[in-house]
């Protein structure tokens, strides 16, 4: 029996020596250099060395926010797309690594990704498509959105972000009734936001609803004045992202003295939303702009599979009970070896993608066609982000695009981002 | 020593056998195989045993389309792409590309070449720039005038089979090709056919 119970005691340290509770050094370093505002270097660091393919999830997605923060969309994009192929891989229960977590912790098992944060991979997959000028790209990425949307639409139906951001994408190649559809239900799930009744009732007329139009119109009588400048217009689409998400912390429940189960949470911390101020040739224009929260989501998210993570956390401490129990019989110092092996394991898996940011902002401006001056500034708990584009070009019915980080993980001066040059893309209607 | 080596002998047989068959099963391989030939899906995504049987069934079509017996001299047809409305990242660029190698080897059609036109006329005003003497410039006025477009659209439709207890996720996936040729000066869609491509993958729920 003592053989067997070493033979458990082995296996057990020998699960724990196989993982560290913490996220790869590499990826700590490259996130550490990505804060400290150099893109480039953390990019560098993430090509320079591998980590545990349990981590290699967030390594991709960290490398394509942070090559798009650095303005090189390709490379993000090449990230992105590995990270897509991997996730196909992962979708699948490996009872290895289930056995393992199970005397262990959720360490020992490979980053899968909160569902939030696979929606956001597409995100980003948009905006790097539609920077790089192949809106088709964008598209393919807004129909693997919606498929998400489609399947956990109670938890992603608060990006609204994205959501915009999916139907601009359908837009731009021309698919306006997928894209229109995308803006009803934006529009419902935004509580008939203004915002998103300015940019779906020239859509609406357009495609001859009418009773639609009329919903919009109706939204938006009370808040936006009708001060689009006139003769030939294009518009600007920013993307901005601003600050940096919370982290997932541990969340402990004691339930006895040598008994405990560890597990991750996102803080109930409140922070308001963005608000967005815009001045273009200096006079003041009513934004159209769309935001998200990313931790409002990620939260939902973790808490969407929060009866699979309790129900594995009820079988990891009848399992870790057991152990304990049998050492006990063993002896008394057996018995207080295990144990304390076992609450040394018990550690919430507080892997998070963390470059990314506390809020996405759409921010659409309709210019004259010519040069413009634009001042865009954005407003959070903390400070206000400023935006100040000069000599944007814009021509007639075309789009124009701009993606920012803004606050925390914005690149220094000694690490420029690549000069993004404005891309255009499908004809944009005139409003009604 | 001697009774240590005859009494792990044995052992040291097995785990020596073990590893080898070990290192064999693990060990990379590479095969060539013919495109031709192959038919291998992995999984039930769009491949390239799917492009050759979209470009083979179209081409095929489009060659004994009766718009050829209604033309005096060959066609003259530009390509304006074809749109990827599926939810995969799929460069249908090498459709229409194959398409048009297979129309061109077959000598009914002649083709001009749009992606190449911004460089045509940059060549064009290069050598007009002074810098090739006259005798060596091309004429201008002289590109072929289309008279039809072709072009298409690229669909699919994925089913998942709903969420039960089960050991294996099975995808569905229908793929839709629609190719036109459209008479420039009439409007009039002149040929048009599609290709329809179903395939269901099955993929195990739990591995090791």
């Amino acid at each position: 029996m003592a053989l067997k119970l070493r033979h458990c005691a082995a296996l057990l340290c020998a699960a724990l020596s196989l993982q560290s509770c913490a996220t790869t050094q590499v990826i700590s370093d490259a996130r550490h250099q990505f804060y400290e505002g150099n893109p480039n270097a953390a990019i560098e660091i993430l090509n320079s060395e591998s980590v545990s393919s349990r981590d290699e999830l967030l390594l991709l997605l960290d490398k394509g926010l942070i090559a798009h923060t650095a303005g090189n969309y390709r490379e993000s994009s090449l990230a992105f797309l590995r990270a897509s192929s991997l996730l196909e891989q992962l979708n699948i229960v490996s009872v290895s690594q289930q056995s393992k977590s199970l005397v262990s912790n959720d360490w020992a098992s490979t980053y899968k990704g909160e569902l939030s944060e696979l929606l956001w991979l597409h995100s980003f997959q948009m905006i790097n498509f539609l920077m790089l000028g192949e809106p088709e790209g964008a598209a393919v990425e807004a129909r693997q959105a919606i498929k998400l949307y489609n399947e956990y639409n109670d938890v992603l139906k608060f990006d609204h972000f994205t959501r915009a951001l999916i139907a601009l994408s359908l837009e731009s190649v021309g698919d306006y009734d997928g894209a229109f559809i995308e803006y009803k239900k934006l529009f419902d799930d935004s509580n008939e936001s203004p915002a998103v009744a300015s940019i779906a009732l020239t859509l609406a007329k357009r495609l001859g609803r009418e009773n639609d139009a009329n919903r919009f119109q109706k939204a938006l009588a009370t808040h936006y004045s009708n001060d689009t400048p006139t003769g030939q217009t294009g518009e600007l689409v920013l993307f901005a992202q601003t600050g940096a998400i919370q982290p997932k912390e541990a969340g402990n429940l004691f339930i006895s003295d040598d008994m405990f189960a560890s597990f991750p949470i996102y803080p109930d911390y409140f922070t308001p939303n963005v608000h967005v101020d815009v001045t273009a040739n200096n006079a003041t224009i009513e934004p159209v702009a769309i935001n998200v929260q990313l931790v409002d989501v990620s939260r939902r998210a973790l808490a969407d599979r929060g009866k699979r993570i309790a129900a594995k956390q009820v079988l990891r401490l009848a399992a870790k009970k057991a152990l304990v129990d049998i050492a006990g019989k063993e002896g008394e110092a057996w018995g207080a070896l295990m144990g304390a092996l076992m609450v040394a394991s018990e550690q919430a898996d507080t892997r998070s993608w963390e470059t990314l940011p506390a809020h996405f902002s759409m921010i659409r401006i309709r210019l004259p066609e010519g040069i413009n001056d634009v001042r865009v500034q954005i407003h959070d708990a903390n400070q206000t982000h400023d935006i100040v584009l000069h000599n944007v070009s814009i021509q007639a019915r075309q789009r124009t695009y701009r993606s920012f980080r803004l606050g925390a993980g914005t690149p220094t001066a000694e690490s420029p981002i690549q000069p993004a040059a404005a891309v255009k893309d499908a004809v944009v209607d005139e409003p009604a | 020593m001697i009774l240590l080596n005859t009494r792990y002998s044995g052992l040291l047989k097995i785990a020596i056998i073990g590893v080898s068959l070990l290192t064999v099963g693990c060990a990379a391989t590479t095969r060539s195989i013919d495109p031709n030939e192959s038919t291998v899906h992995y999984d039930a995504s769009y491949d390239f045993s799917d492009k050759k049987e979209i470009v083979n069934k179209l081409t095929d079509s489009l060659m004994n389309t009766t718009l050829m017996g209604r033309e005096s001299a060959k066609p003259i047809i530009v390509i304006y792409g074809i749109a990827n409305e599926t939810a995969e990242h799929i460069n249908t660029g090498g459709i229409s590309d194959d398409i048009r190698l297979k129309l061109i080897q077959a000598g009914e059609y002649r083709f001009v070449n749009r992606k190449q036109r911004d460089n045509t006329l940059a060549e064009a005003d290069f050598q007009y720039a002074g810098f090739v003497p006259p005798e060596q410039r091309i004429i201008e006025g002289r590109q072929l005038g289309a008279n039809y477009i072709l072009a298409g659209t690229l669909r699919s439709i994925e089913k998942k089979q709903p969420k039960q207890w089960r050991l294996n996720r099975r995808k569905l996936v229908y793929y839709s090709m629609n190719l036109e040729l459209t008479n420039i000066q009439t409007g009039e869609i002149s040929w048009a056919d599609n290709v329809e491509i179903a395939r269901e993958s099955s993929q195990p729920i739990i591995g090791w």
